[in-house]
């Protein structure tokens, strides 16, 4: 009787965690709302990154579009920690003042706000 | 001084008018990027520690890809393999690879 129920509760546990594994962690609609959201003294996300990241205002500015989230939170972070140097993104995210500073909330609700969109960028094959 | 001013001013916009950077040339940034698909190449492929997806670059915005490598080739991005990688283009390499991947547009 011991172990039925500890081999069920293992599994239990074990799909719990696959499925988390595969689910996205942010919330689409808040990350919307963030990403287009224009902040007191400062510019929203989406006034470079057009389109819900689809396109740039120019060709510095990197397509968002349906990149992978995760990918995108990390670069987020770094560009906040300053890991990542660019004198516009790192003001952008607070690292400079602290003005308008994303919270971790915000930056997985972004990422996955972005990954939700259709692909602007693609897995490159090379042929 | 007359005869110098316009001669200076010449200069000045020529300079203002130059490139930033060398134009990439597809052609030859196609083989120089076989070596991107290793990791980028894959669906779903992952970097380890920290454990995140690798990046989409195909039809990424040329300038940015151009940035992006010469940031890793002078530290303002840090990764040790991406590092290595840039380091060992050269800026014309970087213009071409930028090129091609560019022009590798999503559907």
């Amino acid at each position: 009787m011991r172990l039925p129920t500890l081999a069920i509760a293992s599994l239990a546990l074990f799909a719990g965690t696959v499925l988390a594994v595969g689910a996205p962690k942010g919330d689409i609609a808040a990350g919307k709302a963030r990403f287009e959201a224009t902040p007191e003294g400062g510019q929203s996300c989406a006034s470079c990154h057009l389109d819900g990241g689809a396109k740039g205002i120019d060709g510095n500015t990197p397509l968002l579009a349906g990149q992978y989230a995760d990918y995108l939170e990390k670069a987020l972070k770094d560009y906040r920690s300053g890991a990542r140097v660019n004198v516009l993104m790192n003001a952008q995210v607070g690292a400079v003042d602290g003005t308008n500073k994303l919270t971790d909330a915000d930056i997985q609700n972004i990422a996955a706000y972005l990954a939700s969109q259709p692909e602007a960028v693609k897995v490159y094959r090379s042929r | 001084m007359r005869r110098l001013l316009p001669a200076l001013t010449g200069t000045v916009l020529a300079l203002a008018m130059a490139p930033a950077h060398a134009a990439g040339n597809a052609e030859n940034g196609k083989p120089l990027a076989y070596t991107c698909s290793g990791c980028h190449g894959i669906p779903e492929y992952r970097n380890a520690y920290p454990s995140y997806h690798v990046p989409k670059i195909a039809g990424q915005n040329e300038a940015y890809l151009v940035n992006a490598l010469k940031a890793y080739k002078n530290g303002d991005r840090q990764h040790p393999t991406m590092t290595a990688q840039a380091s060992s283009f050269s800026d014309q390499d970087i213009a071409d690879i930028a090129a091609y991947l560019a022009a590798q547009k999503a559907k």
